[in-house]
């Protein structure tokens, strides 16, 4: 830390806070209905008021198809609308700030553990909750949250990474990118190695940092190996 | 209705400008908003039209000569009004000081408010004298920008001091948070101060977006509009304050958006 906040006692700091800051009630105390994620911003409207209830279904747990052989190579179908709740099933957390990030360390074991470790840690670092690994082909090969429609969200994303944006991003054999929306946050990092380009993409409501993309991707290149 | 509270101890490090976009924000999200000037320089007015600035306004209605439905402006912009501070001459910056102090009289005026809007924003004058006292007083939430400039940081704890203090005289508002402001991510400095609050506040305490020096804002109050109005598309620096705004709704529980939340038919 440098000498900006050296006269502050952190101590002081902590016990103010605690005494000044707002009270947030507890979703059991909060009185319904209570938007289980902030409250998107949209655009001005006249029509009656609507507020997603909140959801308290638990997570489900990571799952991992096999990976592709050389005889189930297909291009996905065309990707339909998703599906609108799909992408709500589960809340996102805080992004973990710049300081504050844990480089992935990747576990030895076989590439479905790995990647299943990989997906955990980049929902941590990036404070979204959906996400799915996708190889060059656009076939979804692990996803965690990812919902119904995520292998035609696969074939989409890669469609978009390598096609969509200009070549000297998407052609590049690692990297990341970002898009925005005022209600969703849409993350891809690929990487290139033994299993040719792989991308994981994430989805949420929350904005990464831009640290948290750049050791996403070097975390998905480590994963691969 | 929820009230907030936009205070810091430091001029000129974004209160008004905060005041202005995130109450655009809150309204385009379909929170019916009022933004209350309490500031007798009338900043708010001054960002926006000269002639805000002489109308009978907020001090009108603390001195008892001004119903609140008769000084409250109404905008373009759906869901959004504005209470100028009306006008007070240096002579009478103390009384009003005076008079706002303890809050009941601000109090009155967010009551009669109530039920016409979800949210009040109310911009404060720099410092913690008696109009920032009582609005800390009368409203249930303040946030503060923070200069993202080295001496700037001295301020977060007056504003949690002063808060504490009010607090044990009563009924005061409690810290939504703090939003990093004039950030410039090409001086070193500037993000040197950036690094050591995000490495000290807790993390529900400050916000995840940062309001970025930027000349638009210049641009915006040349032009006497938020930035948001600015032009269309409207500038990138205008989805910082969408996230706040998001960010705030959640925090402070408002849970009224007249929006759609699901498919809305296109066509009759």
């Amino acid at each position: 830390m440098a000498h900006n906040l050296s006269w502050i006692d952190p101590q002081t700091l902590r016990s103010l806070v605690a005494q000044t800051a707002y009270r947030r009630l507890e979703p059991e105390q909060a009185a319904p209905p209570s938007p289980a994620r902030p409250v998107a911003v949209a655009p001005s409207t006249s029509d009656p008021p609507s507020v997603e209830p909140a959801r308290t279904e638990p997570a489900p747990m990571p799952t991992v198809p096999p990976l592709r052989t050389a005889g189930s190579v297909r291009r996905a179908t065309r990707p339909s609308l998703p599906d609108p709740d799909a992408s709500r099933s589960v809340p996102d957390a805080p992004p973990v700030r710049a300081s504050m990030l844990d480089p992935f360390a990747v576990a030895p074991g076989a590439l479905e553990a790995r990647l299943e470790q990989l997906m955990v840690w980049a929902c941590t670092v990036t404070g979204l909750a959906r996400v799915f690994i996708a190889d060059d082909e656009g076939l979804l090969v692990a996803s965690l949250n990812a919902g119904a429609n995520a292998p035609d969200e696969a074939a989409s994303v890669v469609e978009l990474c390598t096609r969509g944006v200009p070549h000297d991003v998407g052609g590049s054999e690692a990297g990341s990118i970002s898009m925005v929306g005022l209600e969703r946050t849409h993350v891809v990092a690929w990487s290139t190695g033994s299993h040719g380009k792989t991308f994981i993409a994430l989805s949420g409501t929350v904005e990464p940092s831009p640290e948290a993309l750049s050791i996403l991707c070097r975390a998905l290149t480590d994963a691969l190996r | 209705m929820k009230s907030l509270v936009i205070a810091s101890q430091k001029g000129g490090v974004g209160k008004t400008t905060l005041s202005l976009n995130l109450a655009l924000s809150f309204a385009r999200a379909g929170y019916r908003t009022a933004l209350i000037d309490t500031d007798p320089q009338g900043a708010v007015g001054l960002s926006l039209s000269k002639s805000l600035t002489s109308r009978v306004g907020l001090a009108d209605c603390i001195a008892g000569e001004a119903a609140v439905g008769d000084v409250l402006v109404s905008t373009r912009v759906e869901g959004f009004s504005i209470l100028p501070v009306g006008t007070v001459s240096p002579a009478e910056t103390q009384s009003f000081g005076t008079a706002m102090a303890d809050g009941s009289r601000l109090r009155g005026v967010l009551d009669a408010l109530a039920s016409r809007f979800d949210l009040a924003l109310v911009d404060t004058p720099c410092g913690f004298g008696g109009i920032t006292a009582g609005a800390l007083r009368a409203c249930s939430h303040v946030v503060s920008p923070i200069q993202a400039e080295p001496i700037a940081l001295r301020s977060v704890t007056q504003l949690l001091e002063m808060v504490k203090a009010l607090g044990g005289q009563g009924q005061v508002a409690g810290v939504a948070g703090f939003v990093l402001s004039m950030l410039q991510t090409r001086d070193e400095a500037s993000l040197q101060v950036a690094r050591d609050v995000w490495e000290m506040f807790p993390r529900e305490l400050l916000f995840d977006v940062s309001i970025p020096r930027d000349g638009v804002f210049l641009e915006a109050t040349a032009a006497g509009v938020p930035v948001g109005l600015l032009r269309k598309p409207a500038p990138p620096v205008t989805h910082v304050f969408d996230l706040v705004a998001s960010e705030l709704a959640r925090r402070l529980e408002l849970s009224t958006a007249r929006t759609v939340d699901g498919p809305q038919s296109l066509l009759d």
